[in-house]
């Protein structure tokens, strides 16, 4: 080793060790990666086993659990049973209600919050500025704060679902909404859904449509469009990456809900997946082995998603997030 | 179901399949026009399982169709279709009309008139308040007693329908002949003859029990306020006349159905429907057709309007309205019904399982609590020496070491303080300290990292992003099968049970522990000599320091107490044990929080990444010109200029992670083990327990510990639009 002796004659073996140490970067990295990969290779590599080896093996034995050249314990039985139609266990039915959830809550709220957006970005209105904050701002309310009202809105109430508003000093109360048999069909839930969206989506879809160049909006004039016309026709084909963008997050954000979804569908007969799995992960009889493969089922379309469409994702993310 | 009937719908099913392959690989293609080997690995991925799952699996297709599925399926689609439809088709309708107002304001005006006529109808219908007007519902029963029966059995499809297409009918037609007509006379005739027959129809089908007793003085008295309020309304936009009539019918309406008792007679109330219908219906009728100036500013108005319009509506109703509904709940009792004042609040506050600060002098006993005050004094010398160093004097000169030292103190005192003071209020408090914290340093250092790599710089950054796309309860699952621990002498099935009981036969066995005490003793001492080294020369030594810690107490433990999950049994021998990460309090919090930072992370990252490689180049390389170290620039330069987004991360995630409620749900097995957060506790008390008046008392809570960040926002929002 190196006598102790000043830096610049050249380094000591003591010396590019610790540069070894403290330039770090590339096997921490991965490090890391495998450490957030793990768990979630568990839950696929286990979902392929069957209750034998779950119970008793831990997952990096699947190796000697192939068909042919192990024990054989790797099989698709746990998929079948999560997913045939009539077993107890299947999901089949609550994939189709969680589709129903998600799609008219992801579609719906960009149809509304593309309008508000326009309006925000370029109707000059007064008190446009505060409403827009106002709004926005809104974004921070928990869902919790909302919630039991929610619930009492869609029914069953006294003496029917609906927002009831009685007035004082007179004994008679007015029905304003008058909702009838929401409760427990995914209508409450995907309503709720688009009224939680709202500002979230509002703001993402401002940012992106108040950046278009206005110069378009004035030749457009010119020719003779009103407001209408220039939303149809340039802001909205102008605008699909910013709504493919909402459209990802929302649907991912819909489909994973469990809080709606518990509160509004409790004892409902059919509950979205994330219900279904919550349940089943809350039963300790015999059918913890189905677990995984009923959470990697639901997993599956959002992560599909995802990958295919990552970057409208981080798109979506990152709008005002970044200055500059 | 026939065979027939299983053969088309299994030639069905197998197009569909066929259909959504050919799409999703056609839509990846495009998608990835440069990149097919991402395409061809999704989609290959995709395939497989599906030909595992259906074929080998032995599940049939028609069995996944089976009957009632297939029903429920195309239930689905066709309600998806519809609303979808309807609600875009809705707005497009609107506009078009709206832009209709410029041309044929006669056309518009009778639009105008089929939507309110409509609505009103539709809402007394909906209040129960009309008996049907065709519909039979109950049809063994007479007409009259139609009027007195409720509801209750149902009313069907059309009978929700009649009222409003009848509202919708006659006044529709009836706005529409009325803007065409040139003389005002005939228009007020015309508009009386609408009310009227509006109002017979109103009053002859009034359910029975909701039909008022004109109580005179306060028709007349409310008319009279109307009116008057109409004048002084419609005197600012030149329209008096209107004002006093639309004023004047809402005045004898709220006089006679709001202010007059309801009495169960048979009288039909006539006066009460006719008059208000009729002195509305001409307040519409009394303008002919607007100047082209009045229709501009009617445009530019209504356009507003109509495109706001459904998304604050939809805001209102499901967001503000029930938000101050919660607000006046959470002074209420139990049921709803009377006003406790701030009862609900002192119970979240003194309840044990809420607030628990019974054993706080705990604190003062626990490890972490020294390893603070150490940590805590390692910073505050370490800040001196380099003062001392650098002024010449006794001065403080904060540095990384010093600021690292002093953060991490904090942070430990907070877990050391958060894991003594216990109850629902803490726990939230302590999740968001900790996942905040741990989230955002650990995206901004894998970040950093992920930047410098050479190769697989998006893999990596996908594969940390990942857990973001999984729903909060199957990463519950995915980490409760890492946190299993099987009984003792079995294999363990979790990760870190099977780590943590093998590290304990590690420490116990012969050979291999002294195998590893060698190594660790080369480590340390080495490691002590190069600190001494460089100590001497005035070099950094922070990494080195942590590493001598690090190895050192290793040593000390397996030549010691031994590290790992092993216990003594009964009969003296070493046996396995494990550590039940979810049960054992109070840290069973923590491991929790594990799973929302293994989440968050990738959040953090990702919005990292894109603010570092924001900022400027010349930033950086006029610190490297100045002679800065990489270390030197990231902590001085590129930290102070990503400071915003550092904020916006923070109190984005202060938000989320208030909220947490499914993980504590399904991995905690909602909070019976002393791991119960905020929400949790309103779900159970508004929907399980049913204190509603307690529960909304939680929610507002809640939103007070978010409201900081509501204001920071809104005032940087503020900032930014001016």
């Amino acid at each position: 080793m190196a006598a102790i002796s000043p830096m610049p004659e050249g380094e000591s073996l003591g010396d590019r060790l610790y540069r070894r140490l403290t330039d770090i970067p590339t096997w921490v990295l991965w490090v890391v990666v495998a450490v957030w990969t793990i768990p979630s290779l568990s839950l696929f590599v286990n979902s392929f086993r069957n209750r034998d080896a779950q119970r008793n093996d831990a997952f990096w034995n699947v190796v000697t659990e192939l068909p042919v050249v192990g024990s054989g314990k790797v099989t698709t039985e746990n998929y079948v049973d999560v997913l045939s139609a009539n077993a107890t266990n299947s999901l089949g039915d609550s994939l189709v209600t969680s589709l129903s959830i998600a799609v008219p809550a992801t579609i719906i709220p960009i149809a509304f919050a593309a309008f508000a957006a326009y309006g925000f970005a370029w109707i000059d209105f007064p008190g446009r500025k505060w409403l827009f904050i106002a709004t926005v701002s809104l974004l921070a309310i928990p869902l919790q704060v909302a919630l039991i009202p929610l619930l009492q809105l869609y029914g069953p109430g006294t003496p029917y679902g609906g927002a009831h508003l009685t007035i004082p000093w007179t004994d008679k109360t007015l029905t304003l909404l008058p909702l009838n048999d929401l409760a427990g069909s995914p209508a409450s839930v995907w309503l709720t859904h688009i009224g939680f969206a709202m500002p979230f989506a509002i703001f993402l879809l401002h940012n992106y449509i108040s950046q278009l160049p206005s110069e378009l909006f004035e030749s457009a004039r010119i020719d003779g469009a009103n407001h209408f016309g220039i939303f149809w026709r340039l802001v909205l084909p102008l605008s699909i990456p910013a709504l493919a963008s909402f459209a990802i997050f929302q649907f991912l954000w819909t489909w994973n809900d469990y809080l709606i979804a518990n509160t509004m569908l409790q004892g409902a007969s059919s509950a979205p997946t994330t219900v279904r799995i919550a349940n089943l992960a809350g039963d300790f009889d015999n059918t913890d082995h189905l677990l995984t493969a009923a959470a990697f089922v639901q997993a599956f379309v959002p992560l599909v998603v995802f990958f295919s469409l990552q970057r409208f994702f981080v798109r979506g993310l990152l709008a005002g997030s970044v200055k500059g | 179901m026939d065979s027939g009937g299983i053969r088309v719908i299994f030639v069905l099913g197998v197009a569909t399949l066929i259909g959504l392959v050919g799409l999703g690989l056609f839509s990846l293609a495009r998608l990835f026009p440069k990149r097919p080997v991402k395409a061809g690995v999704i989609s290959g991925f995709v395939l497989l399982l599906l030909i595992l799952v259906f074929v080998t699996g032995g599940v049939s297709v028609s069995d996944f169709f089976g009957g009632e599925q297939m029903e429920r399926v195309l239930e689905m689609l066709g309600t998806v279709l519809v609303s979808v439809v309807l609600c875009v088709g809705l707005w497009v309708v609107l506009n078009i009309f709206v832009s209709q107002a410029e041309r044929e304001w006669s056309q518009f005006s009778g639009l105008v008139g089929a939507i309110l006529g409509a609505g009103l109808f539709g809402l007394l219908r909906g209040n129960r308040s009309l008996g049907p007007l065709f519909a039979d519902i109950a049809p063994e029963f007479g007409d009259s007693d139609a009027l007195i029966l409720s509801d209750a059995a149902g009313i069907g499809f059309l009978g929700h329908v009649e009222w409003p297409l009848f509202g919708a009918l006659l006044f529709g037609g009836g706005f529409f002949i009325i803007r065409l007509l040139l003389n005002r006379l005939a228009r007020l005739g015309v508009a009386a003859v609408i009310g009227t027959v509006a109002g017979v129809f109103v009053a002859q089908n009034t359910k029975i029990l909701q039909r008022p007793e004109p109580d005179w003085l306060a028709i007349i008295v409310a008319t009279i306020v109307g009116g008057a309020l109409g004048v002084a309304l419609g005197r600012r936009s030149g329209r008096v006349e209107r004002g006093a009539l639309l004023g004047a019918g809402v005045g004898w309406a709220i006089g006679g159905w709001l202010l007059s008792p309801f009495q169960v007679i048979i009288d039909v109330p006539y006066i009460s429907t006719v008059v208000p219908l009729v002195l509305v219906s001409m307040a519409f009728a009394w303008q002919g057709q607007p100047t082209p100036r009045e229709k501009a500013r009617f445009d530019s108005r209504a356009r507003a309007f109509v495109f706001l319009g459904p998304a604050l509506g939809f805001l209102l109703v499901a967001l503000v309205v029930p938000a101050t509904r919660t607000a006046v709940l959470s002074f209420q009792d139990r049921a709803g019904d009377s006003y406790v004042g701030l009862d609900n609040y002192q119970r979240l506050f003194q309840a044990e399982s809420s607030v628990d600060v019974s054993n706080w002098t705990d604190i003062f006993s626990s490890r972490l609590f020294f390893v603070a005050v150490f940590l805590l004094l390692v910073g505050i010398i370490v800040a001196l020496v380099s003062g001392i160093r650098r002024n010449g004097s006794t001065s403080f000169e904060g540095g990384p070491t010093s600021t690292g030292a002093l953060m991490m103190s904090a942070f430990i005192f907070s877990i050391a303080v958060l894991s003594v003071l216990r109850g629902t209020f803490f726990n939230n408090l302590w999740w968001v300290i900790t996942v905040v914290t741990v989230a955002t340093v650990v995206g901004l250092a894998v970040a950093v990292l992920a930047d410098r790599a050479v190769w697989g710089q998006n893999l990596a950054k996908s594969l940390i992003f990942m857990p973001m796309a999984i729903s909060l309860v199957g990463a519950s699952i995915v980490w409760r099968l890492q946190y299993q621990a099987r009984p003792a002498g079995r294999t363990q099935t979790g990760a870190l049970n099977a780590v943590w009981v093998a590290l304990g036969r590690l420490s116990n066995s012969g050979p291999p522990r002294f195998l590893i005490i060698v190594l660790l003793a080369a480590l340390t001492a080495w490691v002590v000599w190069q600190i001494v080294q460089r100590v001497q020369t005035d070099r950094p030594f922070t990494a080195l320091s942590i590493v001598f810690v690090v190895s050192g107490w290793l040593l000390y433990r397996f030549i010691g107490p031994r590290l790992g999950g092993f216990t003594t049994n009964a009969q003296g021998e070493l046996v396995p044990e494990t550590v039940q990460f979810l049960t054992e309090q109070p840290f069973n919090n923590m491991w929790l929080m594990v799973i929302l930072i293994w989440m968050q992370t990738g959040f953090a990252m990702v919005i990292f990444s894109a603010a570092i490689k924001a900022v400027p180049t010349e930033f950086i390389e006029a610190a490297k010109v100045d002679g800065a170290t990489e270390s030197q620039s990231f902590f001085n330069v590129t930290l102070p200029t990503i400071l915003p987004t550092l904020g916006v991360v923070v109190t984005t995630m202060i938000v989320q992670v208030t909220k947490v409620y499914d993980i504590v749900a399904v991995a905690g097995l909602n909070g019976i083990f002393g791991n119960n957060v905020l929400a949790n506790q309103m779900f159970t008390e508004s929907f399980l327990t049913l204190n509603r008046g307690f529960g909304a008392a939680i929610a507002m809570v809640m939103f007070l510990l978010v409201l900081p960040v509501m204001v920071y926002n809104i005032y940087n929002m503020q900032r930014e639009a001016t």
